[in-house]
Order: structure tokens, then sequence, then C-alpha cells
């Protein structure tokens, strides 16, 4: 027998989100309470306008009375709604898209060049023209979503279908698997991470996005609530609905990043 | 069953390609793997060797002439002829057990049948107790036993080998190859091995031929002298390396007078 090397340890988390974290939290804290120093400082001796710029307490305050008359988890939940819609269509519909192009040629030469067309235009660009499509209900939005979710994934995923070992198709081949086994057993194991990339990345665009289109066409959601205030001049709602946007996008983020550490731990590390 | 392997007049040229012109390593290829036999591949880089098994695998198909196996033309990849490879090629999403499992599990072996195979192979191969790793977890020796383990789980007829063994050290070398000769002794299949290791072919091999870098031209086909089991160190196995060895330069200057 040969002798074995030891397993490596499993993290958890990735490795380089870990260490640090605490310290750059700790950062994050200073700022806040430097602020609020500065605000209460301004109490007193008024050398800005403390209707601009709120302070993080009335900040704090305002959120908490969205919290409580239950307007905050209307707004999160239709915000939340939305993105998980389009998403739920995208990345189905992104992978399907990437299997079909980089396995068959024909296919190739009729999606490719219509996805490399479209892929460029910004998307916002066109939410008016899907505005005058769809109007302005909730289809609007999820389609909205789920064409710009789309590319990122089939991007995304045709890249990691591409980058595949050539020798593990031989490898499927030789053992005498099917197409559909090879799709199963190879090239959605060997893509998943590329796909996953692509999820993240088309997540992170989507919240961007959303805010965008509830600005333009929403009765409520997180973007609405921003742009409610500016008409009633609460700045302290709009930073403090700015504020969740950003939580709940680092929150999703380092939730698929903790399901990437243990869906992948067969990955070799490198470095 | 085992099945014999012939090279009928095959041709292979990979067509030209942004500055590099046409390459023809195949030209008239004629040759004969008997059903059962244990056939060494040798011969400089190049040569061509490589092209062949990957004919036989049905990973590229030949431009001109047929590849037989069983009597029958290889048209594709299958799972009556395995294939180990030096790179392994293992699923490094899958455990051990599930790499061997899938070459049954495309078969449609049921359950519990497969279950028994996977465990015979992995005992054979001295991996059961490290079933459960990751192939990530493994060492090069280790990883090679399980995806030799997973080509004979498959029950070919023939088994291609492409320098298995080259990118082992010395010590995990030797200890491969006499488990691979105890296996195959047991199984008796067609074996091609593509080596560079003229000790290796004369290990192992019922025949060694040597391949020349001319368009893949057979120098030598040299039946060997040697019982089984060798001893490394036996006058007889040295004197037939040397003789192997003579026929390897043989090839190598017949290329450069070629070229």
């Amino acid at each position: 027998m040969v002798q074995t090397r030891p397993p490596e340890q499993r993290r958890a988390h990735p490795r380089h989100l870990m260490p640090a974290a605490p310290a750059k939290a700790m950062t994050l804290v200073a700022c806040v309470l430097l602020w609020q120093l500065a605000a209460s400082l301004n109490d007193h001796f008024a050398f800005y306008n403390a209707v601009l710029v709120p302070s993080p307490l009335r900040i704090i305050a305002a959120g908490w009375s969205l919290v409580i008359s239950g307007e905050l988890a209307i707004h999160i939940l239709a915000s939340l709604a939305r993105v998980g819609a389009g998403m739920g269509i995208a990345i189905p519909l992104g992978v399907a898209v990437a299997f079909l192009v980089t396995s068959s040629r024909r296919a190739d030469i009729v999606l490719d060049p219509i996805i490399e067309v479209l892929r460029p235009v910004p998307s916002l660009a066109l939410l008016p023209i899907f505005i005058v499509w769809f109007g302005i209900g909730e289809t609007t939005k999820v389609v909205f979503i789920a064409y710009s979710a789309f590319f990122i994934i089939f991007v995304s995923t045709a890249e990691g279908i591409r980058n595949i070992d050539p020798i593990l198709f031989q490898a499927a081949g030789s053992l005498g698997m099917s197409r559909w086994q090879t799709y199963r057993h190879v090239t959605l194991n060997a893509a998943l991470p590329q796909i996953m990339v692509g999820v993240r990345l088309a997540l992170a665009t989507s919240w961007f996005l959303i805010v965008g289109a509830e600005f333009l066409a929403a009765n409520e959601g997180l973007g609405f609530l921003i742009n409610f205030s500016r008409v009633w001049f609460q700045i302290d709602r709009m930073l403090f609905a700015a504020t969740i946007i950003g939580l709940l996008g680092l929150a999703s983020n380092y939730l698929l990043l903790a399901l990437e550490a243990r869906l992948f731990a067969w990955r070799e590390r490198r470095g | 069953m085992s099945q014999n392997v012939v090279f009928q007049n095959v041709s292979k040229t990979f067509p030209a390609r942004r500055g590099a012109p046409a390459n023809t390593v195949l030209a008239g290829f004629n040759h004969e793997v008997s059903a059962g036999e244990f056939l060494c591949l040798l011969g400089p880089s190049g040569c061509g060797k490589s092209t062949a098994l990957n004919l036989v695998a049905g990973f590229a198909q030949p431009t001109e002439g047929k590849v037989l196996v069983g009597g029958r033309e290889v048209s594709g990849p299958g799972p009556d002829r395995g294939i180990v490879f030096q790179q392994y090629a293992l699923f490094p999403w899958y455990s051990v057990r599930r790499n061997v499992e899938l070459g049954l599990e495309a078969k449609g072996v049921p359950g519990a049948e497969r279950d028994a195979v996977v465990e015979r192979m992995l005992r054979a191969v001295g991996l059961w107790q490290h079933r459960d790793k990751f192939p990530k977890e493994l060492s090069g020796g280790m990883k090679q036993r399980a995806a030799i383990a997973r080509t004979l789980a498959a029950d070919p007829q023939v088994i291609l080998m492409d320098e298995p063994f080259a990118a082992l050290d010395a010590q995990t070398r030797e200890h491969l190859q006499q488990e691979l000769l105890a296996i195959w002794e047991g199984l008796r299949r067609t074996v091609i091995f593509v080596t560079h290791s003229v000790q290796e072919a004369v290990l192992l091999a019922d025949r060694i031929t040597v391949m020349g870098r001319n368009h893949g031209d057979v120098v030598a086909s040299l039946p060997s002298p040697l019982r089984r089991p060798r001893d490394r160190l036996s006058d007889a196995v040295v004197a037939f390396e040397r003789e192997v060895y003579g026929w390897l330069d043989q090839a190598e200057t017949g290329e450069r007078a070629a070229s």
C-alpha cells in the first residue's frame, strides 16, 4: 500500500473571507460611531443641515417605525419576490441554453449571434420598452430581472462547460455513458462551480436593477420606498432603505459562498 | 471474453492548423493484437503510439483504413474498450466508490450486483477502506488504482493503458506494475499498454511492438521469451531489455535518417 496523505482540513467558509472579518466589521462600527458623534455635536453647534444628513440614530428610529408598521416587510418581500422569480426563470434557462449551445453546432449557429448582439445592451435601456410591452405590473419587473440575469448565467455556464477537460468526456464515453448520463455525471458537475459564480454575479446585478425598476414602475418594494420617501423628503427613510438593500445583497452573497464551500468540498485548493 | 484488435492499413492525418502544417502520424499502419494478449507499444515520442491507442478507444477516427475490435469496426468510444489514462481522469466530484460504480450504472447493472462488483474491484486494488474519499484526498498511486478499478468494473474486452504509471514515483510504479499483472492474470483480457519505459514493457508484455517515428512504422514486434512471474534483475530479463533497447535505438536513428 502507498501511504495516505492526511485529508485536508475542510473549512466551513472560504478562507479569504474569514480571518480579517471581525476586524473589518469594527471599521464599519467605528465609522457609524464617528458619524453619530458628529451629529450629536451638530445638535449643539449646527455646522451642517441635519435634515439633509440625518444621524444614524434618526435613521434607525425611522427604520424602526417602518418595521413596527409592517411596511418594511412588505417592501422587502415585494423586492425579494421579484428578484426570486426573475432568478428562478433565468437560472434554468441560462443553464439550459448554455448546454444547448455548447453541445450542438446548429444551436450555436442559431442562438449565439442573437445572444451576442443583445448581451451588450444595458438592460436598463430596455426597461421602458418592457414597461410599454408588459405594463407596469409584476410581469415587467420579473421579465426584466430574468432577462438581465439570463445573460450573466448563460455566459458563465457556457464558459464553465467549454473549460471542462476533454479527457473527462473521453473517460465517460469509455465507461459507456449515454449522452444524458454524461450531462448529468460529468458536464453538470464540472460546470457547477462556474454556474454558481454566474448565479452570484446575476444576483448582485438583480438587486442593483430591481431598485431601478421600482423607481419607475411599482407600488411597493425597496426601490419604491426610496423614491416615495424622496417625494416626502424623508431622507432618513431613504438612507434606511438603501442600507437594507446593501445588507440583503451582502447576506445573499455570503449565503451563496457558504453554500459553494459546502457543495464543492471535492475541489482541489489552489495556492 | 477477450477480443483481438486489428489495425488494417490505418492512416491518421491531423489537418493543418494556424502555424502548424498537416501532420501524418500514422500511414498504412498494420498490426494485430491477439485476444488475451498483453501488448506493449514502445517508441520515441511522437511516433503515433498514443494515436493508435486513441483510434482503438474511438476518441478519433482513422483518416484511412479500419480498426477492428473482435471483428467489428470501431466507430466511437464504448464500454467494450476500457481506458486508463496517465492523468487518471477520475471524476473529482464523486467519491472513489461512486467513480467505480458509474460504468456499472451506465450498463444498467442492478443495485445489489453493482455493490458487489464495486467492493470486489476496490478490494482488488486495496482501496476499499478509502472508498468514501474524494480523488483529491488520494495520492497519485491511489488515484491510479481507483482509475484502474473504475475501468475494470465496467468489464471491458480490451483494456487500453496510455502511459498509466509515467507520473508516479519509481516505488509506487513497481507496486502498481505487480498489482496490474496479478489482476490481469486473473482476467486475461487483451491489453494494449503504451509506455516509454523499456523496463516496464519487458516486465509486463507478452509482446513488445517498437514503433518508429516515420509515420508509425513497426520497427520490430518482439514476442517476450520470458516466463511469468518475472524477476526484474534476472539475467533473462536484462538480456531481453538489452535487445529491446537495441531496437529502440534503431527506431530513433531510423527517424533521424528519414528526416
